[in-house]
């Protein structure tokens, strides 16, 4: 093996030192051998990139095939409901933008959109069908974990709107074990509980009662749960919402008029 | 270039100086000495009948083995292969979507902004600019933190699928599991913080975080690993507080099986919006409170 | 070019009878296929540097595929087989480099 001449330092002349010689291969030429270098390292770069996102994306492969089932049928479902979206938003866009009717339109859109945000900000009622939950928990063995997993998986099987009790559960609902019971948002919730879901009824009781779900869960505890699907339910709780001090909206809230 | 000078510095280190040095088995070397010395050519021939079956015999060697090394496509190979495939366009159509539904309410949003400049609406305005921003649909900013959690280091070895298949069922205890982001997310709400995001998915009343699998799941979109949380919020406190309560104790609880966590405090964070949150089942109930005195939404006492 | 031809002849054979291996050999497979390796690209690069011997090859095949699936072996019964086997691939590894290194010097003067 050749060794390697260890790199001099020189200020003589004609004996560029290897800074210069640095310099001096930095300075692009058109030769043959630098566009074929060039064209390498490019190709290297590419490579390097493809192979560091290929190990952040993440393995689907290392699932089972009945979980790539179910996220296929999850993803597909999503799917269609952004499809459905989209197909109602551009309608009422075409409406609004065409606007023959002088605003109203808008103005029925928008109080369309109000009370759907509302809905989901827990500040209006909403009705529809769904599921109501009774755990029934004489021995207090029901925590918060426990809650806050049902209603996790509530909102997996599409649950829109969610009561405890008397407390409407929204994104920042935050569940803590006190003392004697459970409190969301700061309210104690009483045994038994009582959980509405505003959703579709199958889905969700199904959810519920899959292996290794609630209900086998708490029945394990032991305690006891009763689901019941309802054509019909209302969602009466509110949220008390609080003026955010912190965060803002990144944008103007409207837009410039195209 | 030899090996054998006296007091060469890498003299100890025969075995890797032998291995770069000499790769050549030192038979030939000799074989071609003896060889010259008796008279005949350094090198043999070709054609000798023993070397052309140990040819032969090398061929089958490297097919056979290749043969039978092959990790075979089995019908289940295929189908998870197909099901892989078929995930990826399906999300890769739902992001589409869910640009262009983003794109649409925008449009919307500047034509409601032109109708209510008409008719004076701006009460109606400013209302559904905050309950979008309470329910998360728009990107909000503004300071608070960034809470990175990750599985313990010696778990990571993605390329063996066959272990995962084996062992998802059994509680590993450096993985990072969705019942931990519950309580974690759960500590930062309980803390104070107004809005959470998770690797770049805005939290909202619909969304749930559930592992299928080796993977976890927000809004049934898998997350890479780390998982990065981001909260707005009072700087300062809401670490502290979340340091304090039930998630800071279970983050704390991760550490002693190696499970990483990191809070940063940050100025200025932002976190995305859901643009494609609707409903599908719900219906607002009609009540007798008219629409235009929005002070009136809140709790009955 | 006879052993050449003998060993396309070999890929044939193997891939057309497709010989079942038995279970017990496939760990050492891989060992035996990189052992072979090694010997091959000796042999092009004694032909090259003008003092290939065929005895000395054949020797070498056989005494290399056999000790190297035998230190893997052993590796497996002392429970460091999978250490034994990185050790056996990164010597391999590096010698089949060398020879490759000395015949791409040969052949392409770069």
């Amino acid at each position: 093996m050749s060794q390697i001449p260890p790199a001099k330092a020189t200020g003589g002349a004609g004996d560029p030192s290897p800074w210069h010689r640095l310099r001096l291969m930095a300075r692009p030429r058109a030769t043959k051998a630098n566009v074929f270098a060039a064209l390498l390292t490019i190709i290297l770069g590419f490579a390097m990139a493809t192979q560091v996102r290929q190990n952040q994306v993440l393995g689907l492969e290392s699932l089972r095939q009945g979980e790539l089932v179910t996220i296929l049928d999850n993803a597909t479902l999503q799917s269609s409901r952004l499809e459905q979206s989209a197909r109602e938003l551009q309608a009422t866009r075409d409406e609004l933008v065409t606007d023959s009717t002088g605003g109203a339109a808008a103005l029925a859109a928008a109080q369309k959109r109000l009370d759907a945000l509302g809905i989901l900000a827990g500040t209006a009622r909403a009705h529809g069908p769904g599921i109501r939950m009774t755990i029934v928990d004489p021995a207090g063995k029901v925590d918060a974990p426990l809650l806050l997993n049902a209603i996790e998986e509530l909102r997996d099987a599409g649950a829109e709107a969610i009561q405890v009790g008397d407390v409407r559960v929204v994104a920042s609902s935050y569940f803590l074990s006190s003392g004697s019971g459970i409190e969301i948002d700061g309210t104690k919730v009483t045994r038994p509980y009582t959980i509405l879901a505003i959703g579709d009824p199958q889905t969700m009781s199904s959810a519920m009662e899959i292996p290794g779900g609630l209900s086998e869960t708490v029945r394990g505890l032991p305690a006891t749960i009763t689901i019941t699907q309802q054509n019909e339910l209302a969602v009466g709780a509110l949220h008390t919402l609080r003026t955010p001090r912190y965060a803002r909206l990144v944008a103007p809230p409207v837009s410039a008029a195209p | 270039m030899s090996a054998g000078q006296a007091g060469r510095p890498d003299a100890s280190m025969t075995l890797i100086t032998e291995m770069m040095q000499r790769p050549l088995d030192p038979g030939y070397a000799a074989a071609a000495e003896s060889r010259q010395r008796s008279g005949l050519a350094p090198a043999t021939g070709h054609r000798s009948p023993l070397l052309v079956l140990v040819a032969v015999l090398i061929g089958a060697l490297l097919t056979t083995s290749a043969m039978a090394l092959r990790v075979p496509a089995t019908g289940a190979n295929t189908i998870k292969s197909d099901l892989v495939r078929r995930i990826e366009a399906s999300r890769a159509h739902a992001d589409g979507q869910t640009r262009l539904i983003a794109q649409l309410q925008l449009e919307i949003n500047a034509a409601q902004a032109a109708a209510f400049g008409q008719q004076s609406q701006t009460g109606l305005a400013a209302e559904l600019s905050r309950l979008e921003l309470a329910a998360g649909t728009v990107p909000v900013t503004g300071p608070g933190l960034v809470l990175t959690v990750d599985d313990a280091p010696s778990r990571v070895d993605r390329n063996n699928p066959d272990v995962g298949a084996q062992t998802s069922k059994e509680f590993d205890s450096g993985k990072v599991y969705d019942r931990d982001l519950h309580a974690i997310v759960n500590g930062l709400w309980e803390a104070g913080a107004e809005a959470i995001s998770i690797n770049g998915h805005r939290l909202t009343a619909r969304s749930a975080i559930r592992a299928a699998g080796e993977a976890i799941l927000v809004d049934f979109r898998p997350l890479t690993r780390p998982y990065v949380i981001t909260a707005i919020g009072e700087p300062g406190s809401v670490s502290v507080e979340f340091a304090d309560n039930d998630g800071g104790s279970h983050l704390h609880l991760l550490a002693n099986y190696n499970i990483r966590g990191d809070i940063q405090e940050r100025d200025s964070v932002s976190v995305p919006g859901e643009p494609t949150l609707s409903l599908q089942k719900a219906q607002p109930v009609p009540s007798a409170v008219t629409k235009s005195a929005p002070a009136t939404l809140r709790a009955p006492p | 070019m006879i052993p050449a031809l003998g060993l396309l002849v070999g890929l044939a054979v193997g891939l057309f009878l497709h010989p079942a291996v038995p279970l017990a050999l496939q760990p050492y497979l891989p060992i035996a296929v990189i052992a072979a390796l090694d010997t091959v690209f000796g042999g092009v690069r004694a032909v090259l540097d003008g003092i290939f011997n065929d005895k000395v090859f054949v020797v070498s095949f056989l005494s290399n595929v056999v000790v190297a699936a035998f230190i893997v072996f052993l590796g497996d019964q002392l429970g460091v087989g999978s250490q034994l086997s990185t050790g056996v691939v990164v010597v391999l590894g590096i010698r089949i480099f060398s020879n490759v290194a000395s015949i791409r010097r040969h052949l392409f003067r770069a």
